[in-house]
């Protein structure tokens, strides 16, 4: 069966603007500069155990005293792009992702995780144990989104408050 | 003559994986109140049926249903009807009391439940009259992560439905769902960029996944069909 090229995979939900929308209908955002100090990209990891990757934040702040924030993580073989609505309060409101693009190199990385089969045969089955990498994407981009929220809300307690 | 439609796509991460809802709607505010109810729809399974989130009906459930019947939700003990009927038509090959041998080999994160006997199954789990559950022995641990996902998808196009939307597409990492005609695009198992086939779907329930596994209990391993 022939197989069509579908070069540089991409999807996008919303854009940032529709987010806000999306989240805070009708509200006006103020974008913030932040740049976490070292000092605070430690507090936030050892507050919620989450590594920071980047110390720049994408913030906004929400009429009414909400918050908007735009983070970025990294699935199976994917960038992804969300947002999160904070409350005035620091509480979830909402998440939206807004896009994911397949990610450089996929094709090395895609040749390492079949490397695990090389080798098995008939004879010797495949064990169930932590070497068959067998998550799925996106059960492990949901993962990386909902600690990327935990980090988030880290940040909110250490930065932002 | 229909009018043209618009495409409303949004996605987030809930029971474990990425739920994405696309509908077809020509009405911005009808569209985003349709998908907002929609995904309010499956944060509720989320919330009660999270084998991770200590708060869960399910986790309940768990840490106190070998101490005494613990009433549930009228959602929950749904899915716990249906898992009990697929325990039985299976002759057990499917059985959601899987956790603790999940959680051995890491699929599955610790609960600090005691180590359970690998003669457990959803045998002894007791479904009583007004919505109780009762385990039978201790050590039994219920993961409904596999029915869970695709009776959220089914409520979600429930949800869809009586908002009136007539074109949705509810996929749940792979457990995914149609209301009206769809395109369906399946990636190539172990080449995700490249596109494997095109199918078009019609209001059907469709279980997709690059890789089917069954765990047989007796053996511990688990058979691969794609």
């Amino acid at each position: 069966m022939a197989g069509a090229a579908v070069p540089g995979f991409a999807n996008t939900y919303l854009t940032v603007e529709q987010a806000q929308q999306a989240i805070f209908p009708g509200a006006s955002f103020t974008p913030t500069k932040i740049a976490l100090t070292t000092a605070q990209q430690k507090n936030i990891e050892s507050h919620c155990g989450v590594r920071v990757r980047s110390r720049e934040l994408q913030v906004w702040k929400v009429s009414g005293g909400a918050w908007f924030l735009v983070d970025e993580v990294l699935g199976k073989h994917e960038y992804i792009t969300y947002a999160l609505g904070l409350s005035a309060s620091g509480a979830v409101k909402q998440i939206e992702i807004l896009d994911y693009r397949e990610t450089y190199g996929y094709e090395v990385r895609e040749a390492s995780w079949r490397q695990q089969f090389v080798g098995k045969t008939a004879s010797a089955p495949l064990k169930l144990d932590a070497d068959i990498r067998n998550i799925s994407g996106a059960t492990l981009s949901s993962r990386h989104v909902t600690e990327g929220v935990t980090r988030l809300l880290a940040t909110y307690e250490v930065a932002l408050r | 003559m229909k009018s043209p439609c618009d495409e409303w796509r949004r996605a987030r991460p809930l029971l474990g994986t990425i739920v994405e809802i696309t509908i077809g709607s020509d009405q911005k505010p009808v569209a985003e109140r349709a998908i907002e109810h929609a995904f309010a729809s499956i944060a509720v399974i989320h919330q009660r049926m999270s084998f991770h989130d200590p708060n869960s009906v399910l986790s309940r459930v768990n840490r106190e249903a070998f101490v005494r019947p613990v009433v549930v939700d009228e959602k929950t003990f749904q899915v716990l009807t249906i898992a009990r009927d697929f325990f039985l038509l299976s002759d057990g090959l499917f059985d959601p009391t899987i956790a603790p041998t999940l959680q051995r080999a890491g699929f599955l994160p610790a609960s600090g439940e005691a180590p359970t006997r690998s003669d457990i199954s959803f045998a002894d789990v007791e479904l009583l009259s007004d919505n109780r559950v009762r385990f039978r022995r201790p050590g039994v641990c219920l993961d409904l992560g596999g029915i869970a996902k695709g009776f959220a998808v089914d409520e979600a196009i429930a949800v869809l439905e009586r908002a009136g939307i007539d074109t949705a597409l509810v996929n749940a990492g792979g457990d995914l769902r149609t209301s009206g005609s769809f395109s369906v695009g399946i990636r190539h198992p172990h080449r995700p960029g490249q596109l494997f086939i095109s199918l078009s779907v019609k209001t059907w329930p469709w279980p997709l996944l690059g890789l089917t596994s069954l765990l047989d209990r007796s053996t511990g391993r688990m058979s691969v069909l794609s």
